[in-house]
């Protein structure tokens, strides 16, 4: 065989498995939306669900979820950004830095079980939490954490060096600096990194059904359990109670984390425009 | 004798490994316009950076010697860095709007002190404007984004935003680098009427612009102030045939 | 002038919330999972055939082998896969195709694992049990829907490591009259390296790790598996089936196998960690 026909077979095959990828997408998302949009109308997020979910709809699982997400999203937005001007702003590369950085990345790496069953033994036992959007909640921040903090950071390094030194030489302190320039300008960075937090703990099941629980009620307050659209979408499919059900919740899902992740790259979009 | 302002006492710095300066001294008089030229890479920047201790922010540097504003030294124990930049205004190289309104870049430093009235501030930033020479041109786009002005007006932003707290002492950095002739020129004519209220130090690569401004004039070359003195004295008999080089053109 | 140091000392406390973080994690895994292991005996916790929270017997061994024949699998498919991927993106396709690929792997990242279970159960499965034979729930179902789950992380580190191989490499190479699949090959692939290989592992810490699509469409049988279409349980799956209703022994037993996974893990990814920080490392 030529070297030319070899080089073409491997490029064609580098072709085909990157459009397999493509069409991977295509299909997941074009299958749930197919199968689950008709099922999705204004009673089915808005009313409750009847007989375990085999009708009615999902408005429990909602609001469980847009509280567990809120909850976890109000608590690591604030540790992240503070970490990431921390370690943008007032450290040099140091043994410190080294360790935070190894605790982020690693945190990052740890599975959602793990999340599960640590959140499980803290929040829900020994803090006596129970299952509950507050459970929940605390897990899902700690689990959203480095996502908030590299985006975070990231954004905050791309702010121009000029912009700081302005600051400064108008007489800023570091804190003005920071809240003033630096902030503002990393904005919409800070954003993406909350919008790829709510994207993940939206879809999130296996550390949420530890710590939220399962049950199918509209919470009425932090300490109440909840089963969020991912687990109800969980337990409908998987004990076959009623398929239009879950396909109507897995399009909810899919939408919901669809929207949230355009909104991010949007946000991106529009910082490398700004930078040029 | 009319009091020193700023005073340099044998100056050195190091960037690391790399010695930018070499015991530089000078002084400059309250009131008084000093112009410091010299080829590229020669130490000028490193020396205004000095003078408002924003070289306290880069990492592994090393300085030695005074520089006494008002005969205190600023790098004594228990200065703060930032009451001394409050003091010593600075304008760089690159005009560069922070990304406010006009008016917010120049109420920036003022805010940050504490003066946040809006009376109080509307009047200065007008004043201030007024005396960067740029209120007839943005009286009326005060809310507009600043990066919509031009590169001159941006340049005299940045001025106003200095004049706008007040300094006893202002640094330029090649603020014309970037400029055409005419706006060169508009912003030579309002450093001139701006000497003798404050006491300006003035970067520059151009000696015809030295020259023009025609005040005591320093050369610096690789880190070594070679000359100083009247413009005068210096572009016409210069003792030190570096600078005699420079000013013809043969270097830098 | 108010004195910041206040400041900074609550920022540098707060920058150690992940840190702080990773400790109570691992000291409360210890803490709960260390006494079962101990009472049982590591060897007889790691090794035994028998997991009988009823009669007290907590042996993983099989539930440790079906993790790794479905985290084996899911390896085989999908590092070719993610690698291809990754060099089709980087080398190959032409921009504006690569920037609509792009964020596509981005999303499916983001699809949640619940999802990619499902699918795995409306179509892989039943595909599965037609065409090869057996209940369908396998190891190969497991494997393949996390083949496509851990394709993001392998292709995207891989991707960024290969667009951070210079120029020059290829240029030198296709001047030497290299084709361009032997400088990807011979020239881009050696180079990144590194990059590829924490790709890989972090990859693998994915499938080890993954829980819900794995539990949906392995079958979760206690035994240790022989062939790719024999039903699984992976250790993962037995804490998220279990966790729900256990109780004292068994809930500690069950803390124990996370523990045995947070130590796989981290170990991994400490690996990958220290192998990407030397690819930066070398870059300068
Ligand atoms: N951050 C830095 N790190 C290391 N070396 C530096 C740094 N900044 C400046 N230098 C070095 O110090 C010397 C003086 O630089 P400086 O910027 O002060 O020169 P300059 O006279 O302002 O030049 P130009 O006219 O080009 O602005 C140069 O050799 C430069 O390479
Ligand atoms: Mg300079």
């Amino acid at each position: 065989m030529s070297k030319d026909r070899a080089d073409r077979l491997a490029i064609t095959a580098l072709g085909l498995s990157g459009l397999l990828t493509g069409a991977l997408l295509t299909l997941i998302v074009g299958h749930v939306l197919a199968r689950g949009l008709p099922v999705i109308d204004a009673a089915f997020l808005l009313t409750a669900p009847e007989r375990m979910g085999r009708a009615g709809g999902i408005f429990p699982s909602v609001v469980g979820t847009l509280a567990v997400t809120a909850l976890a999203v109000a608590i690591a937005t604030p540790l992240g950004v503070m970490t990431a001007v921390y370690l943008a702003e007032y450290t040099r590369e140091g043994f410190f830095v080294r360790l935070c950085r190894f605790a982020t990345a690693a945190l990052a790496g740890i599975p959602s079980i793990i999340f599960g069953l640590f959140g499980f033994v803290l929040f829900v036992i020994r803090l006596g939490l129970g299952w509950s959007v507050l459970s929940g909640g605390l897990t899902l921040a700690i689990m959203i954490l480095p996502i908030i903090i590299r985006t975070a950071e990231e954004a905050i390094r791309a702010v121009p060096r000029s912009w700081r030194e302005i600051s400064y030489a108008l007489g800023g302190t570091r804190w003005q600096t920071v809240t003033r320039v630096v902030l503002p300008g990393a904005l919409p960075g800070v954003l993406t990194g909350v919008m790829l937090g709510v994207a993940r703990s939206v879809g999130e099941t296996a550390a949420v059904i530890l710590t939220a629980g399962t049950t199918l009620r509209l919470p009425r307050s932090p300490l109440d359990p909840v089963r969020t659209m991912a687990v109800h979408f969980f337990i409908l499919a998987r004990e076959g109670i009623s398929m239009d059900q879950a396909y109507g919740t897995a399009a909810v899902l899919i939408l919901l984390i669809l929207g949230v992740n355009f909104v991010a790259y949007w946000l991106l979009g529009r910082i490398t425009a700004r930078r040029g | 004798m009319r009091q020193h302002r700023l005073v340099v006492e044998g100056l050195s710095f190091y960037y690391g490994a790399v010695r930018a300066l070499y015991r530089v001294s000078f002084k400059v008089g309250a009131g008084e316009l000093a112009v410091v030229m010299g080829p590229t890479g020669s130490g000028k920047t490193t020396l205004l950076r000095c003078v408002n201790r924003l070289c306290d922010l880069h990492g592994r540097t090393r300085r030695e010697g005074r520089i006494l504003l008002d005969g205190r030294d600023i790098y004594a124990a228990g200065t703060c860095p930032t009451t001394l930049r409050r003091r010593v205004g600075m304008v760089f190289a690159v005009p560069t709007p922070l990304p406010l309104s006009v008016y917010d870049n120049v109420a920036y430093g003022p805010r940050l002190a504490g003066r946040g009235r809006r009376q109080e501030l509307d009047a200065l930033v007008e004043e201030s404007l007024r005396a960067a020479a740029l209120w007839d041109e943005v009286a009326g786009r005060l809310r507009e984004p600043a990066f919509r002005l031009s590169g001159g007006q941006q340049q005299r932003l940045a001025i106003a935003r200095v004049l706008a707290m007040r300094p006893e002492v202002i640094l330029l950095d090649e603020p014309t680098s970037g400029l055409d002739p005419v706006s060169t020129l508009r912003i030579e004519e309002l450093l001139r009427g701006l000497a003798g209220s404050y006491t300006i130090v003035l970067v520059t690569n151009n000696p015809r612009q030295a020259a023009r401004l025609g005040a005591k004039v320093l050369f610096l070359y690789l880190g070594h102030l070679v000359e100083q003195g009247p413009a005068r004295q210096v572009f016409s008999n210069p003792r030190d045939p570096r600078t005699q080089d420079f000013i013809s053109g043969r270097v830098g | 002038m108010r004195d910041e140091r206040p400041v900074e000392m609550l920022l540098g406390l707060v920058a150690l919330s992940t840190t702080t973080a990773l400790v109570l994690i691992a000291v409360f895994i210890f803490i709960e999972g260390v006494p079962v292991i101990a009472r049982v005996g590591p060897a007889q916790f790691l090794l035994g055939r028998r997991w009988a929270p009823d009669a007290g017997s907590f042996g993983i061994f099989n539930m440790l082998a079906g993790t790794v024949w479905v985290t084996v699998g899911a390896l085989c498919l999908g590092v070719p896969l993610g690698l291809a991927c990754a060099i089709f993106l980087s080398e190959v396709a032409p921009r504006p195709l690569a920037r609509m690929l792009k964020p596509a792997l981005e999303l499916l990242a983001a699809i949640p694992s619940v999802v990619y279970g499902f699918m795995g159960v409306v179509v892989l499965v039943p595909l599965v049990r037609t065409t090869l034979g057996g209940p369908g729930f396998s190891v190969l179902a497991a494997s393949a829907v996390l083949a496509v789950m851990i394709l993001p992380t392998i292709t995207s580190i891989t991707y960024d490591s290969l667009r951070a191989v210079p120029d020059s490499y290829r240029e030198g190479s296709l001047a030497l009259g290299a084709g361009r699949w032997q400088t990807i090959a011979m020239v881009l692939m050696p180079a990144a390296r590194p990059g590829i290989l924490a790709g890989v592992i972090l990859g693998t810490g994915r499938a080890l790790g993954e829980t819900m699509a794995v539990l949906m469409v392995a079958g979760n049988a206690l035994r240790a598996p022989t062939s790719p279409l024999d039903p699984v349980r992976t250790l993962t799956a037995n804490i998220a089936l279990e966790m729900g209703y256990a109780q004292g022994e068994h809930r500690q037993a069950l803390l124990a196998t996370g523990l045995v996974l947070f130590v796989v893990i981290m170990a991994a990814n400490s690996v990958a960690l220290a192998l990407s920080s030397r690819r930066a490392g070398e870059g300068g």
